[in-house]
C-alpha cells in the first residue's frame, strides 16, 4: 500500500446519498477507502456544517487508491445526478499528519501509550517533533492529600506524519488509547488543477 | 491591661489576616503550579506563614496573643488532628476485596454507599475505602473518568454533611459548640443534592455504557470472579466507638480543667483519650496486608498536622475580626453577607478554592459577628443554633458541598484524582473538571438547593 498513490475525491450532495452510493460502489468493486469524517479529518468550515444541518447538502471528502477514485468518479458522473451527487476533480494525496499529546502516571500506562504511537509503525509513517519525558519521585505516594506528587510521570507530545493509510491506522490505534489526546487529521493534497 | 479576645477583633488591622490568606492560597495553588516544590517544601512554607503572623502578634499583644495561640491549640488543633488521625487509621484498616463488574448498577450502588458511609467514616476515609474497588470494577471500561469525578462529588464531599465526623468543617463546628446531632438535620439538603447528582451520574453513565465495547457490556458467567469480602471489619466496631466517643463529649462535659491557661472540659479530654486508644487498637489489630492494599501511609496525617498547624495559627486574626462584627476591620464583609443564601454561596465559593474547614470557621464567625456582635462565642453559637439555624445550615452545606467544585476544594479530591491517574484513568484537567462537570452538574444542583432551602 505504501507505493500506491492515494487520492481525495470531494463528493457534493447530501451525506446520506453520498455514503449510500459509495458503500454500494465499494462493495460491488470489492475495493477499499474511507470518508474523511470517519477518520477524524479536520472538521469542515462552519458554513459547510450549517448547510449540512439545513439539509442543503455539502461536500464530503473520500479517500482511496487512485484507481478506485477514478472508477468511483466515473460512476458518480454516470449515475450520481439522479441522487443529487457530483464528483469534483480528484486530487493526489501527498501525505497526512496528526498531532498528539499524552501523559500517564504508571509505567504500564506509559507502555500502552508508547505501543500505540511508536511501536511497529506502518511503512511510510514517521514520528516528528516528538518530546518524551519521564519523572520519578521515589518518596511520593498517590494517597497524599495536600501535597500529592506522582511517584512516576510520563509525558509525550509530537506529530505522526507520512503516507495517508498508515497515518490513519496509527491514529486509530491512538484514539483507542484513552490516555492520548489525538488532534484532527490533516491531509495534504495537490493543488486543484486550473 | 491586655485586650480580651472580644476586644482583639476590634483592634487588629485587616492586613494581619494576610498570612491566613497566604497559607490557604499556598495550599490551593502550589499543588497545581509547582507540585514537586510543594511536596518537598510545604512544611517550610507553612512555618513561614505561621511565623509571619505569630511573631509580630506576640510582640504586639504579649499575654493576650499567647493565650489566643494556646486556646486555638487546645480547643481546635489538637482535638482536630486526633479525630482525623483516628478516622484515617480506622478507614485505612478496611479493605473491600473481590471482583465487582463496573456496570451502571454497580457504580451507582458504590457511589450511593460511599455517600452514606462518608458521614460516618469521614470523606477521606470513605474515599480511601471505596476508590480502589471502584477503579478495579471499572478497569475494563473505556469511559470511566466521569465515574471518578462523580465519586469526588458524592463520596469525597457531599456525603460528609450528616455528622461532625463526616467533614472537618463540621467537626470544627462541633468543637465550637454546635451539638453533635444538629448536623443530622442537614439530611434534607444532603438527600436532595445527592439525588440530583446521582441521577445526573446515571444519565451520563448509561450514555457511556452504551458506547462501551460489546465485550465489556456482556454479563460474565457467575463464579468467575473473587467473591466480595470485607477485610478489617473489626474497624467498623472501632468506628462505632469513635461515633460514641464524639457524641458523648457533646452530651457530657464533666468538670472544667485549665490546660495551658485555657479552660477545657474533662469530657473533651476523655473523648480525645478514647480516640487515641481506638487509633492504637486499629493499628495493632488490623493486618498489615490490609493497610498495604489500601496504600496506607502516615504521610497524609503528617501533612494535615503541619498545614493545619499553620492554618490554626494564622486564622486567629481573621476569626477575631469577623467575630467583632461591624466594629472590626471586616465590617464590609459582614455588611454584604446578610441572608442564609448569601452564606451558602459565599462559604461555598470560598470552599471551592480554599480549604473548607477554615472557610467554615470564618463564615461561622461572620454570622456570629453579624447576629451577635460582642457576645462570647459559646453563648453566641448556642443562640445561633436556637434562633437562626438557617444561617448555620447554609454555612455547613455550602462549605461541605462546594468543596466538590474544584480539585483543590477538599483534601480527598486530589487524593482520589491521583489514585485514579495511577490506575490509568485520564482525569480531566483543573479547568476541564470545572467546565465539564462542576458547571453543568453541581451548580444547577446547588441552585435548586438554594431555591428550596434558602430562598
Amino acid at each position: 500500500m505504501a507505493g500506491t498513490t492515494w487520492q481525495e475525491l470531494v463528493i457534493a450532495g447530501s451525506k446520506d446519498a453520498a455514503r449510500a452510493f459509495v458503500e454500494g460502489f465499494l462493495a460491488g468493486a470489492q475495493a477499499g477507502g474511507f470518508f474523511g469524517a470517519d477518520v477524524g479529518l479536520e472538521p469542515a468550515s462552519l458554513g459547510e456544517r450549517l448547510r449540512e444541518l439545513l439539509g442543503e447538502g455539502s461536500h464530503h471528502a473520500f479517500f482511496a487508491p487512485a484507481e478506485v477514485v477514478a472508477s468511483l468518479a466515473d460512476a458518480i458522473d454516470v449515475h450520481g445526478e439522479a441522487l443529487g451527487l457530483r464528483a469534483e476533480h480528484p486530487r493526489d494525496v501527498r501525505g497526512a499528519h496528526f498531532a498528539f499529546r499524552a501523559e500517564a502516571f504508571a509505567r504500564d500506562a506509559a507502555a500502552r501509550i508508547r505501543d500505540a504511537l511508536f511501536v511497529a509503525l506502518p511503512a511510510g509513517v514517521r514520528v516528528e517533533d516528538v518530546s518524551e519525558a519521564e519523572e520519578t519521585h521515589p518518596d511520593a505516594r498517590a494517597a497524599d492529600v495536600y501535597a500529592p506528587v506522582h511517584a512516576y510521570a510520563y509525558r509525550t507530545s509530537g506529530r505522526i506524519a507520512g503516507a495517508l493509510p498508515g497515518v490513519v491506522d496509527v491514529r486509530g490505534r491512538a484514539t483507542g488509547c484513552d490516555l492520548i489526546h489525538v488532534g484532527a487529521l490533516h491531509v495534504d493534497v495537490d493543488r486543484p488543477p486550473h | 491591661m491586655p485586650a480580651t479576645p472580644v476586644e482583639l477583633g476590634t483592634l487588629l488591622p485587616v492586613w494581619s489576616a494576610i498570612p491566613f490568606a497566604g497559607i490557604l492560597l499556598s495550599i490551593a495553588l502550589f499543588p497545581l503550579l509547582a507540585p514537586a516544590f510543594w511536596h518537598e517544601h510545604y512544611p517550610k512554607v507553612a512555618a513561614a506563614w505561621a511565623a509571619a503572623f505569630v511573631v509580630p502578634f506576640v510582640l504586639a499583644y504579649g499575654d493576650t496573643a499567647l493565650h489566643e495561640l494556646a486556646h486555638v491549640a487546645v480547643v481546635d488543633y489538637v482535638p482536630f488532628i486526633i479525630l482525623l488521625a483516628t478516622l484515617f487509621t480506622i478507614g485505612g484498616g478496611v479493605y473491600l476485596r473481590g471482583t465487582l463488574r463496573g456496570s451502571p448498577g454497580v457504580n451507582v450502588t458504590l457511589l450511593a454507599a460511599g455517600t452514606v458511609l462518608a458521614s460516618w467514616v469521614g470523606t477521606t476515609g470513605a474515599s480511601m475505602i471505596l476508590v480502589r474497588p471502584l477503579l478495579r470494577a471499572n478497569r475494563e471500561r473505556r469511559y470511566r473518568a466521569h465515574t471518578v469525578v462523580f465519586f469526588i462529588f458524592l463520596v469525597a464531599n457531599i456525603g460528609g454533611a450528616l455528622t461532625p465526623l463526616g467533614d472537618p468543617p463540621l467537626f470544627l463546628g462541633f468543637l465550637h459548640g454546635v451539638p453533635f446531632f444538629w448536623t443530622l438535620g442537614l439530611v434534607d439538603e444532603l438527600a436532595l443534592v445527592a439525588a440530583i447528582v446521582l441521577a445526573l451520574y446515571l444519565a451520563v453513565e448509561l450514555r457511556c455504557w452504551r458506547r462501551e465495547d460489546a465485550l465489556v457490556r456482556a454479563r460474565p458467567r457467575r463464579g468467575l470472579g473473587e467473591p466480595l469480602r470485607l477485610d478489617g471489619a473489626l474497624n467498623l466496631l472501632l468506628l462505632a466507638g469513635v461515633v460514641a466517643a464524639v457524641a458523648a463529649s457533646g452530651l457530657w462535659h464533666g468538670r472544667e480543667l485549665v490546660v495551658l491557661g485555657v479552660h477545657q472540659s474533662t469530657g473533651n479530654l476523655v473523648r480525645d483519650a478514647v480516640l487515641l486508644v481506638l487509633l492504637a487498637a486499629s493499628w495493632r489489630l488490623t493486618s498489615p496486608r490490609v493497610r498495604e492494599d489500601n496504600g496506607f501511609s502516615w504521610e497524609p496525617i503528617r501533612e494535615v498536622a503541619i498545614l493545619f498547624g499553620g492554618i490554626f495559627a494564622t486564622i486567629i486574626p481573621a476569626l477575631a475580626m469577623l467575630r467583632a462584627g461591624e466594629a472590626g476591620a471586616f465590617a464590609p464583609v459582614i455588611r454584604h453577607v446578610r441572608e442564609p443564601a448569601h452564606f451558602f454561596w459565599a462559604s461555598g465559593t470560598l470552599s471551592s478554592f480554599l480549604d473548607n474547614a477554615p472557610t467554615y470557621l470564618a463564615f461561622l464567625s461572620t454570622a456570629l459577628g453579624r447576629l451577635y456582635p460582642g457576645v462570647p462565642e459559646p453563648a453566641a453559637v448556642a443562640r445561633l443554633v436556637g434562633e437562626n439555624h438557617g444561617f448555620l445550615q447554609a454555612i455547613a452545606t455550602g462549605s461541605v458541598f462546594m468543596g466538590a467544585n474544584t480539585y483543590i476544594g477538599n483534601a480527598p479530591n486530589f487524593m482520589v484524582k491521583s489514585i485514579a491517574e495511577e490506575a490509568g484513568v485520564p482525569m480531566p484537567s483543573f479547568f476541564g473538571y470545572i467546565a465539564r462537570y462542576t458547571v453543568p452538574v453541581l451548580l444547577p444542583a446547588f441552585g435548586i438547593a438554594t431555591w428550596v432551602f434558602f430562598g
